[in-house]
């Protein structure tokens, strides 16, 4: 029972210990608001450990005007209420410059409406739903590709391939269901026939078997040319895996969420001839040899490796490209650095070379990336391999 | 037990004594619902001065926003301690009854646009409806098999919420729901939202006060004990699950509208089982069959949670730990029979030394 008294003391303790800052000058402090734990935790948590790794080598080389880096990190549980408080706790420390994330879709919303009410900058990594992006919100930046980008160029390889008609299978999420519409709007106008199957999936199922049973007739009746598994994470191996089971033999289509190392292992076989736009990360190694991103992958490849034995992925890469990005726009900040003069410095960002492309912000454009930073990739052989198409580059 | 606590009086004993009337004004009573009649007591007065001022002394826009968060999971917890404590059944779907009031407030705002006032009482209302449809039918099982109905309709609803995208948006949901706002004053701010919040809970806390001393309220507390006995003493044993069910459903609704208006977003992902349960460990953590507890309770957890944050990986373990603990230590809720559980706990070193003293 004496033991129990010993937990709850040290409890207690552990609760009241706050991580000291030795930093000899006042450092720029970031706030992190990231799922660190629930569904997203590996991914967010590759993401937390680029950040850490680019801020601990600027720190190293004396930080920025002689100032040093910090970053604060706040789990949101993959919850609103959470997400939203952490947003709060991030706007009311005045040494906090601007917050990044969360990754979520649906906590994204609530955070950016608070950045807009408190005045402080908000670094979203996943591009949110049109919806929230139409609202043309001043203190919101997103880093990742657009659903609008990544449908164009998967309409791109459709044409280059000569699919007529395709069948798509979306997640029952925002991103999945905007990157559906998104598709069918830009392929029927280039006058690709889109069906969008009524049957959708959940990040979590395990077993796509009835979903695709019901859909087997569609796609035997209508012949289609190509299926469109529009997911991300686990769902996109199961889905094919489970669609070569039936012995449907139509080639599949990827999203952009398909290029992690994860996707080939769990697939297996059933993987081959998959093809997808991606992201110049996945296959840096591929580029031709005067693509600006190159060098900036090689690099980050290799200290990655250093640090975590493990190969770098995307994911990692937006880390760079994040600490990059402010890294860049706080040197250009010209006078006292304030979360509005920082606001204004990042939204000037021209041609900063991150991993995954060269990002160009404006102020009626909030979205880093276009249709040049992404590449055409093809599963052969258990690898990623870039194929290039005349004519749809 | 306690009375050997009391039997040597110990200089340090002052100290304890010191905390724990400190506490009495602050602990809710567990004889609650035995007393005759109602009167203002000087621990309402406490209460109510410091829901009033805190926010004032301890200005900080994260603690309102806490409080604000703390108060919408206050009065869905109470809805559910009527139903949960008082009259002995269990749900598991209060995140339903929460969703529909607040999709209620999206839509009617957002599509139709109706003032926030207004939809406010139509979610209480929406929620109300529902809960009597769904309550007529369900309200017939008894312990396990209501908890597995009550899951059940709570995932019902969300089936139904992502697959009528005219209606609730589908899995996008519905952004951009204007603040509330009476005649013209908007409750913009964290400091005007938490004075909102805790109005209505204080509102509802009043009500339930007085629904538990009226004839109904005693009725509650003889279908917990048995319903073959109530029965048998002329208590409508249905209608009177019905009545509570329907209340506490309209509870949930008022919370959800809150909700909406305050986070400005309706989407699925929010309503959830992870709600419910998290609804339940706050009545049970703040104690079962009183109105302040599980209130404490809800206030507690929010914090907790929240304080957790900082942990990043390991705040859900940490969360876990507490929770074991907590219900290890105060089996019956934080809220109930706090005083004697910590008079207890605080003499347990000295009767364990002494206990050591004549084995010697």
């Amino acid at each position: 029972m004496k033991k129990m008294y010993w937990v709850i003391f040290l409890a207690f303790i552990s609760m009241t210990w706050i991580s000291p800052g030795h930093a000899a000058k006042t450092p720029y402090k970031i706030g992190v608001n990231l799922e660190l734990t629930g569904p997203w935790a590996e991914i967010t948590k590759t993401l937390k450990n680029g950040m850490v790794m680019e801020v601990e080598k600027i720190n190293a080389k004396g930080g920025i005007n002689g100032r040093p880096l910090e970053l604060v990190f706040e789990d949101n549980g993959f919850d609103v209420g959470r997400a939203a408080a952490n947003m709060t706790k991030f706007t009311r420390d005045k040494e906090i410059l601007l917050v990044v994330g969360p990754f979520e879709d649906n906590l994204q919303a609530t955070t950016r409406a608070i950045a807009e009410r408190e005045k402080i900058t908000n670094l979203i990594i996943c591009p949110s739903n049109p919806m929230v992006r139409g609202l043309k919100q001043q203190w919101a930046f997103n880093i990742a590709q657009s659903d609008i980008i990544v449908s164009q160029k998967l309409v791109d390889l459709s044409l280059a391939r000569k699919y007529k008609k395709v069948l798509v299978f979306h997640g029952a999420w925002p991103l999945a269901q905007s990157l559906a519409e998104n598709f069918k709007s830009f392929g029927e106008a280039k006058g690709i026939k889109v069906i969008i199957s009524p049957e959708t999936h959940k990040p979590i199922d395990i077993d796509m078997t009835p979903q695709l049973t019901k859909m087997k007739p569609i796609i035997q009746k209508e012949k289609v040319d190509a299926f469109y598994a529009c997911t991300g994470g686990p769902p996109g191996p199961i889905i094919t895996k489970n669609l070569r089971a039936l012995g449907i033999k139509t080639p599949v289509l990827g999203t952009h969420a398909f290029g992690f190392g994860f996707i080939i292992a769990l697939g297996g076989e059933a993987m081959e001839g998959v093809e997808f736009p991606a992201a110049k990360p996945v296959v840096f190694d591929q580029l031709d040899a005067n693509d600006p991103v190159k060098p900036v992958n090689i690099d980050f490849d290799k200290r990655w490796k250093e640090r975590y034995g493990t190969p770098s992925d995307q994911i990692a890469g937006y880390g760079y490209d994040i600490t990059g990005l402010i890294e860049d726009a706080l040197k250009r900040v010209k006078g006292k650095v304030t979360r509005a003069s920082f606001r204004d410095a990042f939204e000037n960002t021209k041609g900063f070379k991150g991993t995954h492309g060269i990002y160009q912000f404006s102020p009626t454009e909030h979205d880093g990336l276009s249709k040049k930073d992404m590449v055409f990739v093809r599963i052969e052989g258990g690898r990623f391999k870039r194929i290039q198409l005349p004519g749809a580059e | 037990m306690v009375d050997q606590v009391h039997k040597e009086f110990r200089r340090r004993d002052l100290l304890y004594s010191g905390a724990l009337w400190l506490l009495s004004l602050i602990i809710p009573d567990p004889q609650l619902h035995y007393r005759r009649e109602y009167r203002f007591r000087k621990r309402d007065l406490f209460y109510l001065l410091t829901i009033l001022l805190l926010p004032l002394i301890w200005s900080d826009p994260h603690f309102h926003h806490i409080m604000v968060l703390g108060g919408i999971h206050g009065i869905l917890a109470l809805g559910l301690t009527l139903f949960l404590g008082y009259a002995g059944q269990i749900s598991l779907g209060q995140a339903a009854f929460f969703g529909i009031g607040a999709y209620t407030t999206a839509v009617l705002t957002t599509r139709y646009g109706l003032p926030s006032f207004l939809a406010f009482w139509a979610s209480a209302l929406t929620a109300f409806l529902f809960a009597y449809l769904i309550g007529r039918p369900i309200l017939k099982l008894k312990g396990y098999f209501l908890a597995l109905a009550t899951l059940g309709f709570g995932e019902i609803f969300l089936v139904m919420v992502r697959e009528s995208p005219r209606l609730t948006g589908g899995v996008i949901g519905i952004f951009d729901i204007p603040f509330f706002s009476f005649a013209g004053f908007i409750f913009d701010t964290y400091l005007k939202q938490y004075y909102l919040i805790w109005g209505v809970l204080m509102g509802l806390v009043l009500f339930s006060k007085n629904l538990i001393r009226s004839k109904m309220g005693r009725a509650f507390l003889a279908v917990a004990a048995s319903e073959d006995g109530a029965s048998a003493v002329g208590i409508d044993v249905s209608r009177i699950k019905l009545g509570v069910f329907v209340i506490g459903a309209a509870f949930a609704g008022l919370a959800g509208s809150l909700f909406a208006s305050v986070m400005s977003t309706a989407n699925p992902e929010t309503f959830s089982l992870n709600l419910s349960v998290l609804i339940v460990m706050m009545v049970i953590l703040g104690g079962m069959g009183n109105l302040y507890g599980p209130i404490a309770g809800a206030i507690f957890l929010t914090y907790l949670i929240d304080e957790l944050s900082r942990y990043q990986e390991y705040s859900l373990p940490i969360y876990g730990v507490i929770l074991i603990l907590l219900l290890i230590f105060f089996p019956d809720g934080i809220g109930t029979r706090l005083r004697i559980r910590l008079i207890y706990l605080i003499s347990y070193w000295g009767r364990k030394r002494r206990r050591e003293k004549v084995e010697l």
